[in-house]
């Protein structure tokens, strides 16, 4: 939890969640960032002061008959719909990036 | 010929089927006078195009076989899906992806005959308030071009405002639809979360966005409802419900007479962070409410001024999840791959290609989900929605409607609000309200503040679209200032 | 000095009773297709896709977790598992989790298995739902040889069952029976064919004595699975008896090597950032929706089992054998029998026999059960029952119909039928008694000799002779010898 303002360690800990979404930040861009970042996480704590003892989290407004799908089979995208926004194909496979 | 409304121009192409032809030169006509100042459109059709859909609607107008829609242009937001047009959510990650597929409300509105006539201009993947986080160029306001039109749906609320199409869609999560319609001068929709299906349409916080219309009257915006809404087989958060009325008949009931409601107003939304021109223009419109028989009480529910952080905490996770996708490799922005490993080659997409706003939100959104966090914040966050939604519901048992400003200030000067996120974000502390409850609200223009139009915003129950519209419309007739024209185009509309 | 092993299994299992995804209603029948031609815009991940629930899945869900005896949760709650890679088009897989706000459709349960002929109970930990990624392909063969990847996403989003198992197995051979087992009942449960590649895949944690577990991943068949357990505890026993310590990590089966390669470790940690799916509604499970799946699930491998032993008299390992080899093998079994009766005949013939030859011969039990048929089997059981072979004979005849794919009738044209012409046969006796004097004399004290006789003999004929003559004769060659001397 970032309690304290140093920046150092705010980057670090931008550095390691960079990782977990894949993004990079430039360095130039860091400064700024962890100005913002530490405003906005102070805001979210301002949740800290509401008491959700015995509260059940809400994740979706409840639904009385979930829409479900029966086992048939619909016509799909052709070949060339799914690959037309492709930029790297080789052979009807989507080219990708080595996965070592 | 007088065409204000979308109304007007269905009911003028079927007394005479040749005046779309010539609604679309007017319309082309205006857009080339106007949108180079504004900037609504990111991909405006070509108008050879759009004439030779129109020989199709026209053709069926002779045979007297149109659909409901017959006649109208409608702009779209460009985070809906639409097949064969480019569909790029503001952003450089997807500045040339074309679907395959039409979302759902655009299948619907072309099966009753509507002409899509161009994508519009938006907050990079809906994130914003002001539209000045589109990768592209921002959009102004047509009633002062140095004042944001308001996001994330600006695009769509300009090209409506400024007589550029006859509608528009947008989408809303936190007030995307409502801010800007009241920042221009439109109405705006949000519909009950499960209403309008959301398939098709680009995700940003998948359990609070809608699809809803910008119009420049309370009618219209029930008759796109009525096309766009129900149940689809695509979206399993849809749901199935009929009224015994279409909504642009309770609309025009609420139009024609007096309507006895009981309306609240929350304390916590008229209080600090208010401007005081908008503070004064409520109060206003209050006392004309009350001179029309709508009661107005006052009550204080001090939980909703925590509902800012408890929104951004959900929609920051779940958008860090929804944009996941974005890896360059089946669509989008591409960085060859040959040589290199997936997490290089997607974390040089993704910075590349995602702006500043959006790598924030995705940063706390990732950091809200993650291990050891996940429990003080998205999950707290989870709960106090609960809490909100749970008072929110049980006073619209009471009362009919809950009524507010729409946006806490008038429309911002560009640049101003854009330096500081919580500056930002603060002006959405009316709008997310609805989304975290889910319940359905609109905005409808109020007032002109400074020449400035200043939005009211009415919600209602989960699936009271019937009350809401009837209730706006009744609104909307006694305070009589809609259809609004900007000065901008006030010398072209007709 | 051997260590004790545990091992815990995670078994990703195709739903092959399905005609379409998971999500979406783009067949589930990929295997074959030219890459990227079964797909949409949902498993592709497409900007703006939904998914939606195959509501075929949860039945089939919920027989898996009947019959494991595990306790079925009454709300399904599909979660997000974060994770980039490129076989997983949305970045996420949805799947399910047993945390917070999120629930396994089932926890607990139990597989008993036959070991070393006793029985040992296998318990399972939870069951998943969840969807399959999409399938990479190594252009030049191996992983590490590739400069770039190409990726099918015609599987993904079919629909899978996660099975994970308490860490209750001791060696790689229950390993092996365990999976086999499981294998048997979802088979016989119609919920998967194990036939279909691919449709079964398992993961291993293996830990010795003590020391941290290792993740042995792309084990790609059964036999493999125990060749690569075996492997791992010789390797993990290697480290433990230099004095070293045994590393926690995820290592590769690599089948052409026959060794478990380290798989090279992330720079970065695996959060997976669960939370539940805001686009999947959580749906009730309720008693009548469980108590109508129950009274329609077939006959279960225990149960059947149970019945071969009563209602056909066979021992147990038979009928296990028989049952959890594989359900085609059991349903030959059972079709053979109500043609030609015989039922511990036919059952020793499949298991003793059979299977021992397609082993040999490296057929899979399908391309075996394909050569010796119903017809076939039950010519071979008349054919004895006539009188026309012998058992010795008998086991010949599979063995040529299971690795010539021959027909029996054929064998009986050649010749390769029972010698019953005495006269031939005292010939041959003769002709014994003077190359094998001493076996002779060896025979007249000592009864018991005589069976080195009688196989001379029959090394002589090939197995034809009948047996019972040539035991006659040479019962009466001897006294007659006796009484000359």
């Amino acid at each position: 939890m970032i309690v304290s303002i140093d920046i150092e360690e705010v980057k670090k800990w931008i550095r390691r969640i960079g990782r977990l979404a894949l993004i990079n930040i430039e360095e130039h861009e860091e400064e700024e960032l962890v100005k913002d970042i530490i405003k906005i996480i102070d805001f979210f704590n301002k949740l800290r002061e509401v008491n959700v003892d015995n509260v059940e989290p809400l994740f979706m407004t409840p639904r009385e008959k979930p829409i479900i799908r029966e086992d048939e089979v619909k016509k799909g995208l052709s070949e060339e719909e799914a690959l037309m926004n492709v930029k790297e194909r080789v052979e009807g496979y989507i080219k990708g990036p080595k996965t070592v | 010929m007088r065409i204000l409304t979308l109304l007007d121009i269905i009911k003028e192409v079927r007394n005479d089927p040749k005046l779309l032809f010539e609604y679309i030169e007017y319309t082309y006509d205006i857009i080339n006078k106007v949108e180079d100042k504004v900037r609504a459109y990111i991909t405006l059709r070509d108008k050879e195009h759009v004439l030779r859909d129109a020989k199709r609607v026209y053709d069926k107008l002779i045979k007297g076989r149109a659909g409901r829609l017959a006649g109208a242009l409608i702009a779209v937001k460009d985070n809906i899906s639409t097949k064969g047009l480019r569909t790029t959510c503001a952003s450089r990650i997807l500045e040339d992806y074309v679907p395959p597929y039409d979302a759902t409300v655009i299948e619907r509105l072309k099966s009753e005959d509507a002409i899509i006539i161009g994508k519009t201009n938006m907050d990079e993947f809906a994130m914003g308030s002001t539209t000045e986080n589109s990768a592209f160029f921002p959009t102004k306001n047509p009633w002062d071009l140095n004042r944001v039109p308001g996001g994330s749906s600006g695009g769509s609320a300009t090209a409506t405002a400024a007589f550029e199409a006859s509608a528009a869609l947008g989408s809303d999560t936190g007030g995307s639809i409502r801010a800007p319609a009241s920042f221009t001068g439109c109405v705006g929709l949000k519909p009950t979360y499960g209403l309008v299906s959301r398939y098709g349409l680009i995700a940003y916080a998948s359990s609070m966005d809608q699809i809803g219309p910008i119009t420049r009257t309370v009618k219209d915006a029930a008759l796109i409802l009525d096309v766009i809404a129900g149940p689809d087989s695509r979206d399993a958060t849809s749901i199935d419900i009929s009224f015994p009325k279409t909504f642009l008949e309770y609309a025009e009931e609420g139009s024609r007479g007096s309507v006895k409601a009981k309306l609240v107003v929350i304390e916590e939304m008229v209080g600090e962070g208010i401007e005081r021109p908008i503070y004064t223009s409520f109060i206003r419109v209050i006392r004309h409410l009350e001179a029309n028989e709508l009661n107005v009480t006052w009550i204080s529910k001090p939980i909703v001024k925590y509902a800012l952080p408890t929104y951004y905490i959900i929609a920051m996770a779940e958008a860090s999840s929804n944009l996941a996708r974005y890896d360059g490799l089946r669509y989008g922005l591409h960085v060859g791959v040959e040589g290199k490993s997936w997490y290089e080659v997607f974390a040089e997409v993704r910075s590349r290609g995602f702006g500043k706003e959006v790598k924030r939100r995705i940063l706390l959104g990732t950091y809200v989900l993650s291990a050891g966090y996940y429990q003080a914040y998205y999950l707290r966050a989870s709960k106090v929605r609960r809490l909100i939604r749970d008072v929110l519901v049980s006073l619209l048992k009471t009362y009919d409607c809950i009524i507010s400003p729409t946006m806490p200030v008038l429309p911002p000067k560009l640049g101003e609000r854009i330096v500081d996120p919580l500056k930002l974000y603060a002006i959405d502390v009316n709008t997310v309200l609805a989304n975290l409850a889910g319940i359905p609200a609109i905005s409808i223009p109020s007032d002109l503040v400074n020449g400035l139009p200043v939005g009211l915003q009415v919600m209602c129950d989960e699936l009271r679209e019937n009350l809401l519209l009837k209730i706006s419309s009744y609104v909307e007739s006694f305070l009589k200032i809609t259809p609004l024209v900007p000065p901008l185009v006030r010398g072209y509309v007709i | 000095m051997s260590f004790k092993v545990k091992v815990g299994l995670e078994i990703h299992v195709q739903i092959t009773s399905l005609k379409t995804k998971l999500f979406c209603s783009c067949s589930a029948d990929y295997r074959g297709k030219p890459p990227n031609t079964n797909v949409c815009p949902v498993c592709m991940g497409l900007p703006g896709s939904l998914p939606v629930l195959n509501i075929k899945a949860v039945r089939e869900a919920v027989k898996v977790a009947l019959a494991l005896n595990s306790k079925i949760n009454n709300v399904l709650i599909f979660t997000r598992k974060h994770y980039f890679y490129p076989d997983l088009p949305k970045n996420y897989q949805i799947s399910q989790y047993d945390g917070i706000g999120s629930a396994p459709i089932a926890k607990g349960g139990y597989i008993n298995i036959n070991i070393d002929g006793r029985v040992k109970k296998v318990r399972v930990r939870r069951i998943n739902i969840e969807e399959d990624p999409g399938r990479i392909v190594y252009p030049f063969g191996s992983i590490t040889k590739s400069p770039y990847t190409m990726i099918d996403y015609n599987r993904s989003g079919v629909a899978l069952l996660e099975i994970v198992t308490e860490p209750d197995l001791e060696s790689p051979k229950e390993a092996r029976v365990f999976v086999q087992k499981l294998a048997s009942i979802l088979e016989h449960l119609g919920v998967t064919n194990p036939k279909l590649e691919g449709s079964i895949r398992v993961d291993a944690n293996i830990s010795i004595e003590g020391q941290e577990r290792v993740e042995v991943k792309n084990i790609g068949s059964l036999k493999e699975l125990e060749k690569a357990l075996t492997y791992e505890v010789a390797r993990q026993t290697a480290i433990v008896k230099s004095g070293g310590k045994v590393v926690r990590e995820t290592r590769h089966w690599d089948k052409t090597k026959n060794i478990t390669i380290s798989a090279r470790l992330k720079e970065f940690e695996e959060d997976y950032r669960y939370f539940p799916d805001p686009d999947l509604p959580a749906l009730k499970i309720d008693r009548k929706f469980i108590e109508e799946i129950k009274a329609s699930l077939p006959e279960l491998p225990d149960e059947r089992i149970e019945r071969f032993v009563k209602e056909y008299g066979l021992s147990n390992y038979l009928a296990s054998v028989l049952v959890t080899e594989s359900k085609d093998l059991a349903d030959l079994f059972e079709e053979a029998i109500t043609v030609c009766g015989n039922p511990k005949l036919v059952a020793s013939i499949l298991v003793n026999e059979f299977l021992r030859w397609i082993d040999e011969a490296g057929l899979s039990i399908y391309e075996g059960l394909r050569r010796l048929n119903k017809d076939r089997l039950c010519s071979i059981v008349e054919l004895l029952r006539k009188g026309v072979i012998s058992t010795k004979l008998l086991k010949e005849y599979v063995k040529q119909v299971v690795l010539n794919d021959v027909e029996p009738n054929d064998l009986v044209r050649k010749g390769l039928t029972v010698l019953i012409d005495r006269e031939f046969i005292e010939k041959i006796v003769d002709e014994v008694f003077k190359e094998y004097r001493n076996a002779v004399l060896d025979a007249l004290k000592n009864p018991k000799a005589i069976n080195f006789l009688v196989g001379q003999v029959m090394r002589k004929t090939r197995g034809r002779a009948d047996p019972k003559i040539v035991n006659e004769i040479i019962k009466e060659r001897l006294r007659r010898f006796e009484k000359s001397s």
